[in-house]
């Protein structure tokens, strides 16, 4: 017990202090993320997925709302360990809607302890503010349990993740990079709390990075 | 047996990672037969049967667990072996026993049982004994559902008991 303690304030402890050395850098943005996610058993080999998730940007010491997004996903099982996903997603932002198609392919594979998804994406994104958006994006997570070989209810675990984006407008192509990392809490098999981090690095073609750092509260929740 | 037969009820278990003076003494006088030079993770295991302790080890490129009761007597080892590692007629039967079962199925791990009476883990381990169950975890689908299953199968490749393991939701890896 007191080794999972000191594993647990180690961890906590590098995502302070990560937070804390990139927030203290002039270029960075800094906000808060929260997200939900819904989903529901459609058939064995099917799901239906809803997620809503806010941005509040940080600015003078308060949090400013910067937009929120609705997005509905079909998700349907291709393999032992695969599933395809489609769906759309909303965003309002700015006082300008924009709408999203996304499909994605992902994988999840159980290690030893752990766990492992890769997913592969893209997007397309239109509005009448801007010409339109095509995004093609890599992720990978890996998860593992903070107590014992798998995740029990009521225990904690640690995820983190990388992902890559090729985002491609009219004339343009940029690259961004995230970094995803995060502790969760297993409520029980339908109810998963995340907090973590989710830092981005965007523009990097451009030769002006910016840096963004959302802190990240997300539900997981299985009707 | 029908096929269907074989599928028991699903499998609880519960596992929980303990300091060393959290194990009952005769479960770490067994284990500390096996030398400081190996290291090993105790686990307290809650299931249908009951409490026991689990005492997991890396030698020699296997993994062992060796499990004890409450009380920490000595119950069983089981070793993780790689399928391709096994006779090729025994994984020729394990294969077409698990073709019946599922529509498709993938194997993801592979454990041989070792029902032995109180032997030390280094006499066990010197005198290369043979195993009297094999242990497989399959993802596999059955009637349209896909899940992950443990299946206790005779040392010679046929299926004797199917559970259904704990397949945790995946959600938060995928969405």
């Amino acid at each position: 017990m007191r080794s999972q303690r000191i594993l647990h304030w180690r961890l906590t402890t590098v995502l302070l202090f990560l937070s804390l050395s990139l927030f203290s850098q002039n270029q960075l943005g800094f906000g808060l993320l929260p997200r939900m996610n819904l989903s529901s058993q459609i058939t064995g080999q099917s799901q239906v997925v809803f997620g809503a998730e806010s941005r509040f940007q940080s600015s003078n010491n308060a949090f400013d709302h910067a937009l929120t997004d609705l997005k509905i996903l079909f998700s349907q099982r291709v393999g032992l360990r695969s599933k395809v996903n489609a769906g759309y997603l909303i965003r309002f932002r700015d006082g300008v809607i924009f709408h999203r198609l996304i499909q994605q392919y992902g994988t999840v594979r159980k290690l030893n302890q752990s766990r492992i998804s890769h997913r592969i994406a893209s997007d397309q994104t239109f509005s009448s503010a801007t010409d339109p958006i095509f995004r093609l994006r890599y992720r990978a997570v890996w998860e593992i349990p903070l107590s014992g070989d798998k995740i029990n209810w009521k225990e904690l675990y640690f995820k983190t993740g990388g992902e890559i984006l090729g985002i491609f407008q009219p004339g343009s192509a940029d690259m961004e990079i995230r970094i995803l990392p995060a502790v969760g809490y297993e409520l029980n098999s339908n109810n998963k709390l995340e907090m973590g981090l989710d830092y981005r690095m965007s523009k990097l073609l451009a030769n002006r990075v910016e840096n963004k750092l959302w802190a990240s509260l997300t539900w997981y929740f299985i009707l | 047996m029908t096929s269907s037969g074989l599928f028991g009820q699903s499998k609880f278990e519960s596992e929980t990672r303990v300091s060393l003076s959290e194990v009952p003494s005769p479960a770490v006088s067994y284990m500390s037969s096996i030398g400081k030079a190996y290291k090993v993770r105790w686990y307290r295991e809650e299931s249908q049967l009951g409490t026991t302790f689990e005492a997991k080890t890396r030698i020699e490129d296997f993994w062992y667990s060796i499990e004890f009761d409450s009380s920490g007597l000595f119950l069983d080892i089981e070793k993780t072996v790689h399928l391709q590692d096994l006779d090729q007629d025994l994984v020729r039967t394990i294969q077409d026993g698990f073709n019946t079962l599922f529509r498709r199925h993938r194997i993801l791990k592979v454990q041989q049982q070792f029902l032995i009476s109180d032997t030390s883990f280094q006499a066990f381990l010197q005198a290369g004994m043979d195993y009297q169950h094999l242990e497989c975890i399959v993802r596999g689908e059955q009637k349209g559902e896909i899940g992950n299953y443990e299946i206790l199968l005779t040392r010679d490749g046929r299926v004797k008991e199917v559970l259904e393991d704990d397949d945790r939701p995946s959600d938060n890896m995928e969405f």
